[in-house]
């Protein structure tokens, strides 16, 4: 809370508001009097009419519905997937000693190569984004709960044998709720991801959503829709972060961890 | 003489031989961890159907794979693709340390920019790609701009971070040492930022190759991501695993050699 | 083996593994603690006092002698013990609220009733009634250890094992926690093993003083401190038997540094 009030209040200082005024300002100028090599370069407030009008006909508004059902589907996914797979990883030692290399080999595979395969198997479909949003965001969430378990200090283990707490009991009450937080961590990485790679399999794999729209824009030379779509794109990504940092502070008050950042 | 060498010798001796051990004891590990991941190909291999339109045997990646090789597709792909990636990631350290170390160093400059620039950030780099094909038109220069664009924020935000935690302990001793701007930044802020530096480079290097193989797909310019896109839309599975495992392969090199050169570099500093 | 005691070491030893090998920390110690007794172990940094409680709690496997606690060999933590750490902002659960850190270890095992008395009597006695639904990285620090006594205290405990649990709290919280501490004492009649490199905190709180020195460490001295109860941060520091105990365990300590 208090870090997003100062980045507000970092916006509204005067120096900045004039930087970006003096910045916006020469764009139009620059545009109007055609002294940009750009043709198709638009003018700040030819972005603003063509994001109105977007939003009025309710075309990004249901492309923007589209894309951020298909990141917040692929990331619950993710992150269950990634949360159970970490914790096996960390407590384990079979799975780590058969799987760690294997995943280690897949981490840096670049999440976009991935959608022709995807797109191979599963057609142009809603299958293919979420299966590629999936196999990208889940890495965050897998390496932070890992760091999370290897974190865990002896000092609580010892107040769990002194407390005489049973195996179960030690699971449920001290190691998990300690992993958490990191776990959920790596959720709020893995979600800034899913968007993004949301538009990229748009783009690319399935023809719906703020992705393909982007692309369809460019294709029929509009450029001030383009940068609307651009715009609402880059939004989106700062409200989903705020409202999961708001709602996890709120789910979770006694995680110091959510609470400050 | 013989008598006190003795023992020196067979100490050396013990633990060349403890290294070699250490040494074959993490190579089985790491084939340990393989072993899922070689079953599986194994099996694909055995079980597969070769002409499977979905699933082809991983004998088929290979041939598919030496089929570009032979037309001359593969090879000038990779080099284009890590060229694009190799250029914009010098261009990106470039920008990011001097933005980032103009930034840190000046909070004036900082309030000034600051926002505008978390503004441009919160802008996803992939989604510039069909903006800027638009706008600049789709070249060379084009596709550096969005891989410099996406491999620049790691860089910058942490060589800004690196500047402000410079202890000022540091910035006295230049001042003491009456060192000029030159020597001040080659000798006593470059080598101190050096570490964030490289941490900001090792994050940028996955965003840059991911941005470079979206803009080949989307422009269909010559690059490891055309070669897939086009694979994909002749259908040929095969070709598209293969290229897959070319990929990976290529992230993952990449990657390798940066951390290397990471632990090289950090090592007078003890930080590696 | 008498009654009376509640633990006993016979010849204990003690190694831990180090750099070169294993290294002993506490060499043939014999010692012997009755029941309702508040003993302090007394050594300078690094003499094994810690260890030497980790195993009495069973945390630290012993190499070889006897430790017993109320007549059963100490091999993992024995119901009816309790330990309070030194580094709370580790041994707390972050994530839960006071008094259900207070609950930990008796939530499951009684019923809902009993539980919520046996904790809230455990939060009166160190006196957090009014943050019994903060969490414990909202408090201060002194407050953080009150909430891990008040867990040891919620399990009843007949012996309480402290670690240097006033080690890091400054001297106004520290005083006012070693107060409380002998009111919980009196109070419960728990046994009480307590580690301090503090000479006035031993003096001050316990009935005997084992002092530790050496490595491997063996037990120096064994003091009686027969000050009346109860004691006075003001009056009992004032007492001519305490000044002297002062000033023999200060010589004592003088001693080791120069020797």
């Amino acid at each position: 809370m208090r870090s997003m009030l100062r980045r507000s209040m970092g916006v509204l200082n005067p120096s900045a508001l004039a930087t970006a005024l003096v910045l916006l300002v020469a764009w139009e100028a620059g545009v109007r009097a055609a002294a940009t090599r750009f043709e198709f370069l638009p003018a700040p407030t030819e972005i603003g009419q063509a994001l109105y009008g977007a939003i009025r006909s309710g075309q990004i508004i249901a492309d923007s519905v589209h894309t951020v059902a298909c990141a917040l589907a692929g990331w619950a996914i993710a992150s269950v997937l990634g949360a159970a797979i970490g914790l096996a990883l960390a407590f384990l030692p079979i799975v780590h000693r058969f799987f760690g290399a294997s995943l280690e080999l897949l981490r840096p595979l670049p999440a976009v190569a991935f959608v022709p395969v995807a797109v191979l198997l599963f057609g142009f479909t809603v299958t293919t984004e979420i299966t590629v949003i999936v196999f990208a965001s889940v890495w965050p969430v897998i390496v932070n709960t890992v760091a999370g378990a290897k974190a865990i200090h002896p000092r609580l283990l010892d107040t769990a044998a002194t407390l005489h707490l049973s195996r179960t009991q030690r699971l449920g009450k001290v190691i998990l709720p300690a992993v958490l937080p990191s776990t959920m961590v790596g959720a709020r990485v893995a979600l800034g991801l899913a968007l993004v790679v949301a538009v990229i399999a748009e783009m690319v794999g399935n023809p719906a959503g703020l992705g393909w729209g982007l692309v369809t824009a460019q294709e029929a030379l509009q450029p001030g829709l383009m940068f609307g779509y651009l715009v609402a794109t880059g939004a989106l990504g700062v409200l989903l972060n705020a409202c999961l940092r708001l709602s996890f502070a709120r789910l979770f008050p006694g995680i110091r961890e959510l609470q400050q950042s | 003489m013989i008598a006190t060498d003795a023992p020196a010798l067979a100490v050396v001796g013990g633990r060349g031989r403890r290294r070699v051990l250490h040494a074959a004891a993490n190579a089985w590990s790491a084939l340990q961890g393989l072993l899922p991941l070689i079953a599986l190909l194994l099996l694909w291999q055995a079980l597969g159907d070769p002409h499977s339109p979905y699933f082809p045997s991983p004998s088929t990646w290979a041939t598919a794979l030496r089929d570009r090789t032979s037309a001359g597709d593969l090879v000038p792909a990779v080099l284009a693709t890590f060229q694009s990636v190799a250029v914009a990631l010098v261009l990106a350290t470039v920008l990011g340390v001097g933005i980032g170390g103009l930034i840190g160093a000046s909070p004036a400059l900082a309030r000034c920019l600051g926002p505008t620039l978390e503004f441009l950030r919160t802008l996803p780099p992939p989604t510039i790609v069909p903006v800027a094909a638009l706008i600049i038109g789709v070249d060379e220069k084009m596709k550096l701009f969005v891989i410099v664009f996406a491999a620049l924020w790691p860089v910058l935000l942490n060589t800004t971070s690196g500047v402000r935690s410079l202890h000022p302990t540091l910035l006295e001793a230049a001042r003491s040492l009456h060192l000029g701007v030159v020597a001040r930044v080659t000798k006593i802020f470059l080598p101190a930022l050096l570490p964030s530096i490289l941490t900001g480079v090792r994050v940028a290097a996955p965003l840059a190759i991911i941005v470079s193989l979206l803009a080949e797909m989307l422009t269909l310019m010559p690059g490891l991501g055309a070669l897939l896109l086009m694979a994909q839309r002749n259908f040929n599975a095969a070709e598209v695993f293969g290229l897959l495992s070319v990929v990976g392969a290529f992230g993952f090199i990449i990657n390798a050699a940066l951390a290397a050169f990471e632990s090289w570099a950090l090592m007078p500093q003890g930080r590696s | 083996m008498t009654t009376q005691s509640a633990f006993q070491c016979e010849r204990l030893c003690i190694d831990l593994p180090g750099a070169p090998g294993v290294r002993r920390i506490i060499e043939d110690l014999d010692l012997e603690v009755g029941r309702g007794e508040f003993v302090s172990i007394l050594g300078g940094s690094g003499t094994g006092k810690t260890t030497l409680l980790r195993t009495l709690a069973g945390l630290t496997p012993y190499s070889s002698g006897r430790a017993v606690y109320e007549g059963h060999e100490v091999r993992s933590p024995a119901p009816g013990m309790a330990m309070v750490f030194q580094d709370y902002g580790h041994a707390l659960l972050m994530w839960r609220t006071v008094r259900r850190n207070v609950a930990l270890g008796v939530e499951g095992r009684l019923r809902a009733a009993e539980l919520d008395n046996k904790v809230q009597n455990a939060i009166r006695m160190v006196g957090l009634e009014r943050f019994k639904d903060e969490y414990p990285w909202r408090l201060s620090g002194g407050m953080q250890q009150r909430v891990q006594i008040a867990r040891a205290l919620a399990m009843e405990p007949s012996a309480l094992l402290m670690d240097e649990p006033f080690g890091a709290l400054d001297a106004m919280t520290k005083a006012s926690l070693q107060d409380q501490l002998l009111a919980v004492q009196a109070e419960t009649g728990a046994t009480v093993l307590f580690v301090t490199h503090d000479i006035e905190e031993a003096i001050y709180l316990s009935d005997t003083i084992i002092l530790l020195k050496g490595s491997p460490a063996h037990i120096a001295r064994r003091i009686r401190v027969d000050l009346p109860r109860p004691r006075d941060q003001i009056v009992t520091k004032e007492l001519p038997e305490y000044l002297q105990l002062r000033h023999q365990l200060y010589e004592a300590f003088r001693h080791e540094i120069h020797a």
